[in-house]
């Protein structure tokens, strides 16, 4: 009888092994998950993607028309946003919400996000004063075999998401709300403008010439220049208040920003209402340059 | 007794193993939603645990920013650690990023915070001061 003892082994190990969990296991719409970051706004995506299998036809048939039909299969996809955002124009507050699709065969369809997210594919929400609803055009494109999410379109205020599966693509706006106000009123920004010298510290370069820099105060904003531009990118940024009188700079392209320097903060020192120096420091806190003389002499 | 060789991989991969975190913390942060709270100050904490020089061979400035986490053990241990090491477990506080394995030798983030506490700290700013300006810089 020994030699049944390994078998038996094996035998309870299998009836007593810990099951795999379902993300492990082959599924006919394999979970996935899509993220995208604007502006330190997290979207992300998190549905099964069924394959059309060859059924050329899917919509009218396999999700039929007038059917309210989250679009990916098993559990509802859901969308989750890590502050507030506006899709389509309507505010969404942060949170996780499913995600549904009323499909039509003319005309535009309805997205619905709901705030209970975790909902079987049957389990299709009533109608409910928290849900968002907004219509969203359907249109024909290349045939895709497996439902696919994404955001082709990513902005420095916003992303596009989009849904396509079969011969149908479906996309929405979602705007987020800049993490920084561009603006700065005229009373916080007097104090801070003028003409200063500013000299990089602890670099190779720091023996050359101090550079002129300018802040100014145009369109509400706060404005640094460099005279001469260090790097192109330079020419010109935005100060963007992060704490009293702390800024971080943001490089613009057509008026608009499309990044923030996270590791280059300028922070004013003020006596007796006016600006009378500044330091630059970087993420280790160092002094990365210094901006001295005369802040005040020229708006 | 290790050899050198047997001693040497072990702190290269010791080395690269905090490298790593520190760089999947800072990858992690990005993708990160809010920042978790600060955390209390524990009662009675020193900086006993703090890494000793003899066992920093990083540059100055990594000694300097071990140095300044010595004189203030009660404000960093009031601080979350804003690149992402705060998930780590066993880590409490930014002090926890200069004890141990001492994450903060090679993060300049950890260096960063800390220099900025102590900074805002000698000039009299209180720990809810601090906390907002580690958030506002590292958040």
């Amino acid at each position: 009888m020994t030699f049944l003892r390994p078998v038996l082994a094996v035998l309870l190990l299998a009836t007593t092994a810990v099951p795999e969990p379902a993300a492990a296991q082959m599924r006919a719409s394999e979970p996935a998950l899509v993220a995208q970051t604007v502006d330190g706004t997290r979207i992300s995506v998190e549905y099964s993607r069924p394959r059309a299998r060859g059924r050329d036809s899917l919509f009218g048939t396999v999700v039929r028309w007038g059917e309210v039909w989250t679009p990916g299969a098993n559990w509802a996809t859901t969308l989750e946003v890590s502050r507030d955002v506006v899709v389509e124009g309507r505010p969404l507050p942060k949170g996780k919400y499913s995600v549904w699709m009323v499909v039509r065969s003319e005309g535009d369809w309805t997205l619905i996000l709901d705030p209970r997210h975790r909902r079987f594919h049957m389990q299709r929400p009533d109608s409910t004063a928290e849900q968002v609803r907004f219509p969203v055009r359907s249109v024909s494109s290349g045939f895709a075999e497996i439902l696919t999410r994404g955001f082709p379109e990513v902005r420095n205020n916003g992303a596009r998401l989009e849904m396509t599966w079969g011969h149908r693509r479906v996309a929405f706006d979602i705007r987020v709300i800049p993490r920084y106000e561009r603006g700065l009123e005229a009373a916080r920004a007097t104090p801070l403008l003028g003409l200063c010298s500013f000299r990089w510290a602890g670099s190779p370069d720091s023996t050359d010439k101090p550079m002129d820099f300018v802040v100014s105060h145009e369109g509400g904003s706060l404005i640094g220049r460099w005279e001469p531009a260090p790097f192109p990118e330079f020419e010109k940024v935005i100060l963007l208040n992060i704490e009293q009188d702390w800024f971080l700079p943001g490089y613009l392209r057509d008026g608009d920003i499309y990044d923030v320097e996270q590791d280059m903060v300028f922070e004013f020192a003020i006596n007796a209402g006016r600006a009378e120096s500044f330091e630059v420091r970087g993420s280790d806190d160092k002094v990365m340059a210094t901006g001295t003389e005369a802040l005040a002499t020229r708006p | 007794m290790n050899s050198p060789r047997s001693s040497s991989r072990r702190r290269f991969l010791a080395v690269s193993g905090w490298s790593l975190a520190a760089a999947l913390a800072r990858f992690r942060s990005a993708w990160a939603l809010e920042p978790g709270p600060h955390p209390e100050p524990r009662a009675g904490i020193t900086a006993a645990g703090v890494l000793p020089r003899d066992r920093l061979d990083g540059s100055s400035d990594v000694q300097e920013a071990f140095e300044l986490v010595r004189e203030i053990p009660q404000i960093v241990d009031g601080i979350r650690c804003q690149c992402g090491c705060a998930d780590l477990p066993g880590f409490y506080s930014l002090l926890s990023c200069y004890e141990g394995e001492g994450m903060a030798r090679h993060c300049h983030v950890c260096q960063g915070e800390a220099r900025l506490a102590h900074r805002l700290h000698k000039a009299g700013k209180s720990l809810q001061d601090i906390r907002r300006a580690v958030d506002a810089r590292y958040g």
